[in-house]
Parts: structure tokens; C-alpha cells; sequence
């Protein structure tokens, strides 16, 4: 027997979704929710919702959050216009008034403190990180220049070789062939040192960060990335010298 | 006549009276059980009510677990990312959109309605999440304005504190490369270090530093400290960094 299909069944699913919602403010409410007031609803929240997409074309969740945060004030006003002012009690009318703005910009204030609080941890944290990084590569670099140093003014004259000779002599395990140089402690993997013997009295120990920033967000660095912690230190007879290049 | 609008005024306000009343049964019952200890104070900032009836407090927890991540080398977690966005955006549709729409409809329906007294549920259910919303709001404001001096000065001292170090790092290595290279180093007389012969001494107006003790060639102490007392007493580590320098060893500089 074929099903005989109700009126109801032509009727496509927003419309269904959108009488289901009506039925539902009508039995909560015990009044008749005026079909334009439930759009008013349902294109505020699609309003909100495509705004707030806005993040993921920026990639940052703060711009989709404002965006739709502008939205939803907006919105907020057209109710006022269209079913606060509808009201028939004037002192209701103030009361829902009063409470929209003091909701709207108390919540806009603490985002802002929110998004400002974020954007510190951010800075402070890159900040902290840079620190320790140049502290970490300083010791590293510096003490092991220092050492070669040392080892090569304790030597007799009669034992007496270049820097360079020395540096090797000291350092030997810690050389590698492909011109990098394996630091006392490992780190996590975001400094590369890299050393190079520019003259027999002339060696040069540098450090590149992969995921560190720099001063410069503009600096290019030796291993082709752009705005990283960068320095090198310089051992001659004279002594060691350390520039902090970005 | 004029007793009955004064009693159709008190009316009006009654659902107000109730609803405040339920907020400080249900608020003072938290706060009692917290202060107890039956509920875990981290209840309050990360349950799920307060991350969408405040929808940046998401945003703010994934910025904070977004800038941690950067700072160990790692990549923006893209399951948070999707998970805070979904919150916030709930959170407004809740806080912004939703319950003020219902707070209205919840007017409509006490205006229409024959009885004065009649509970309205919609009214009831916008009329608390705004009024919930507010409060925390304006608390979390005056606790930011209460705490924000503080961690202005906690967070200066914290980075005088590393720039001192940074400093001291400097110095140490210019003192040990000094008694290295000292043509009297093998000799017993050795010459004294002092803090204005290194190369990288300045006259700092934060910082105070000095040398404590020199024990020939082969041991130097050097220590300092911030200057400015407020600073001092804003920091949440000790005040003063001290650096042996020890030439003659492997370590050269110790902490």
C-alpha cells in the first residue's frame, strides 16, 4: 500500500527546523512568536557563524572573534529597533535597553583585556625563549673559545702550534665533517652551530636559531630562514670575541 | 486606583526577585562548596558554562597554549584551534544573540499574558544567562584593573632579572678571559680583576654589581643585585645572581 505523504513531508527541512523552533518559544513562552522575530534569530546566529569563519581565511581565531563580536552588536540593535521598541511598557523597554549596552561593552572590554593579555603572553614567551637561547649559545660558544684559548697559551714554546691546531687538538670529537659543531648539551634541536677556520689564528664558532626570533624580523639568516636569533664568536690570540648578529 | 499600580509595579519587579534570589542561592552554594573544598577552585575559569558565557576566555586559553607551543618549537594544534573556535562561537550565539532574544520574547509574552503573575520561562532562562554574563564580566574587569598593576611590576623584575644575568654572563667571560691571557697568570702576583678594566662593564643605573672575592688566578666571585627596590620586591625568585669564575677549571663560569 503506498504511504499516503502529509502536507507536512513537501515542506523543505529550514522550514521544518524553523516551525519546530516557533513551537518550542511558543509552548516555553505561552506566546505566539512572530515568524519575523524567529528570522530575526535564525539570521543572526547565520550571521554570527559566517563571521566568525572569517578565522580560518586569517588563521587567527581573534579576527573572526571581533569580526563577529561587531556582528553580534549590530545585531543587537536591529532587535532594539524591531521588537524592543515593540514593547508596551516603557520601563520594560529602558530595563532591556540598560542591560544590552551593559552587556555589550562589559564583554567587549574583557575581550579586549583578553586579547591583550593573549598578545603579551605571545610577546613575553618569544621574549623569555630569546633570552635563554643567547645565554645557552653564549656559554656554549664562548667557554669552548675560551678553553682553546687557555690550552694554547699553557703550552711550552717548544710544544707550540697555531690556534687553529689547537682548537683541533681540543675539540676533535666534537668537529664534524660537514663543518657543523656538536655543542657540550644537546638542545632541542633549535640552534645549529656551525664552525669555520678562517686563518691559522682565526676560528669562528656561529649559531643559527630554526625557530628562535631575532631582533630583525627582516634578517636573513645563514641557513636561508628569515628573522631568527643569530651570533658568532671569534677567537684570535688576542682573545674571544662575541657579536650578537640578530 | 492608585494602591493597584503601585502594587502592578512591585509585580513587574518580581521576576527580578526571583531571579536574583535563585543567582545567590545557586552562586553562594558554589562559592561555599569551593571555599570548602568540595569543588576544585579551577572549577569556576574551566567548566564549560564560564567558557561560553564569556566566549574570549577561550581564546585566551588557546592564545596562552598556542604561544607555549611556539616557545617549545611546536605548531599551532589545529584540534584546539577548531575546538576554541566552536566554543567562542557558541558562546556568542549563547551570550549575545540567543539570550537577549529570548530576554525579549520573555517581555512579549508577560505583556500578552492575562496574568500578571504567570512565570516565563524564556524570560527566566535569557534574563539569567545575561545577568550570570554580566556579573562575571564586571568581576573579571575589576580583578584585571586590581591585578594588572602588579603584574606590570612582576613582569619588569623578572626581565631586569634576566638582563642582569645577561650582563653578569659578559662580565665573567671577559674576567676569565682576563686572568687567562695576564702575562703574570703563572706567577704569583697576579694582577687585580677590577669590574672597570672588562670590556663589557658600563655604568648600569639598574643594576649594582661587584667583585667579592679574588683568590689569585684562580677563582672569582662577582655578584649583583636590581637597584630599584620596588623591583626587588615584586620578584617571585631571589634578588641576588652570584658567578664563580674559575679559569684553571673546564667549567669556567658557575651560577
Amino acid at each position: 500500500m503506498p504511504r499516503i505523504r502529509r502536507s507536512f513531508d513537501f515542506v523543505p527541512t529550514e522550514m521544518r527546523l524553523f516551525t519546530t523552533l516557533n513551537n518550542a518559544i511558543v509552548i516555553l513562552s505561552g506566546a505566539q512568536a512572530e515568524p519575523k522575530d524567529s528570522t530575526l534569530l535564525v539570521g543572526g546566529a547565520l550571521a554570527i557563524i559566517t563571521a566568525f569563519s572569517l578565522s580560518l581565511l586569517f588563521q587567527s581565531l581573534w579576527a573572526g572573534f571581533f569580526t563577529a563580536f561587531f556582528v553580534a552588536a549590530v545585531w543587537l540593535w536591529m532587535i532594539d529597533r524591531r521588537m524592543v521598541s515593540r514593547l508596551e511598557d516603557a520601563g520594560n523597554r529602558k530595563i532591556v535597553r540598560v542591560i544590552f549596552v551593559l552587556l555589550i561593552s562589559l564583554q567587549l572590554g574583557l575581550s579586549v583585556i583578553h586579547y591583550q593579555r593573549s598578545v603579551n603572553h605571545e610577546v613575553r614567551l618569544s621574549d623569555i625563549r630569546t633570552t635563554i637561547i643567547h645565554s645557552v649559545s653564549k656559554i656554549e660558544m664562548k667557554s669552548s673559545l675560551l678553553l682553546a684559548l687557555r690550552h694554547f697559551h699553557s703550552l711550552p714554546p717548544e710544544e707550540q702550534a697555531s690556534i687553529a691546531d689547537t682548537f683541533k687538538d681540543l675539540f676533535d670529537g666534537r668537529l664534524n665533517t660537514d663543518g657543523t659543531w656538536t655543542p657540550e648539551t644537546p638542545d632541542d634541536g633549535d640552534l645549529q652551530y656551525t664552525y669555520s677556520i678562517a686563518s691559522p689564528d682565526s676560528i669562528i664558532l656561529a649559531v643559527t636559531a630554526t625557530f628562535t626570533k631575532g631582533k630583525d624580523p627582516n634578517f636573513i639568516n645563514a641557513n636561508n630562514q628569515t628573522g631568527m636569533y643569530q651570533a658568532r664568536t671569534v677567537l684570535t690570540k688576542q682573545g674571544v670575541h662575541h657579536v650578537r648578529e640578530n | 486606583m492608585f494602591g493597584k499600580t503601585n502594587q502592578a509595579e512591585s509585580k513587574k519587579w518580581m521576576p527580578w526577585v526571583n531571579l536574583m534570589l535563585l543567582l545567590i542561592v545557586i552562586g553562594g552554594g558554589l562559592f561555599i562548596f569551593t571555599v570548602s573544598g568540595l569543588i576544585n577552585t579551577n572549577v569556576w575559569m574551566n567548566n564549560p558554562l564560564f567558557q561560553v558565557i564569556i566566549p574570549s576566555l577561550q581564546l585566551l586559553t588557546y592564545s596562552s597554549i598556542d604561544a607555549i607551543n611556539q616557545f617549545g618549537g611546536y605548531s599551532a594544534d589545529s584540534a584546539q584551534f577548531w575546538k576554541s573556535g566552536l566554543i567562542s562561537a557558541a558562546g556568542l550565539l549563547i551570550a549575545i544573540i540567543l539570550a537577549p532574544w529570548l530576554f525579549v520574547k520573555g517581555y512579549f509574552a508577560m505583556e500578552k499574558s492575562e496574568k500578571p503573575n504567570k512565570t516565563v520561562s524564556v524570560w527566566y532562562i535569557g534574563a539569567a544567562v545575561i545577568i550570570i554574563s554580566i556579573m562575571v564580566a564586571s568581576s573579571q574587569i575589576t580583578m584585571n584593573l586590581i591585578q594588572n598593576h602588579d603584574m606590570k611590576n612582576r613582569i619588569e623584575a623578572n626581565r631586569s632579572m634576566d638582563e642582569l644575568r645577561g650582563v653578569m654572563i659578559g662580565l665573567s667571560f671577559d674576567a676569565a678571559q682576563q686572568l687567562i691571557l695576564s702575562p703574570d697568570a703563572d706567577d704569583d702576583a697576579t694582577p687585580e680583576v677590577r669590574l672597570e678594566s672588562l670590556p663589557s662593564f658600563s655604568e648600569w643605573d639598574k643594576f649594582e654589581i661587584h667583585i667579592n672575592e679574588q683568590l689569585g688566578d684562580s677563582v672569582l666571585t662577582l655578584t649583583g643585585t636590581l637597584r630599584d627596590k620596588n623591583l626587588v620586591q615584586a620578584l617571585t625568585q631571589r634578588s641576588t645572581v652570584t658567578m664563580r669564575i674559575t679559569p684553571q677549571n673546564d667549567t669556567l663560569i658557575h651560577f
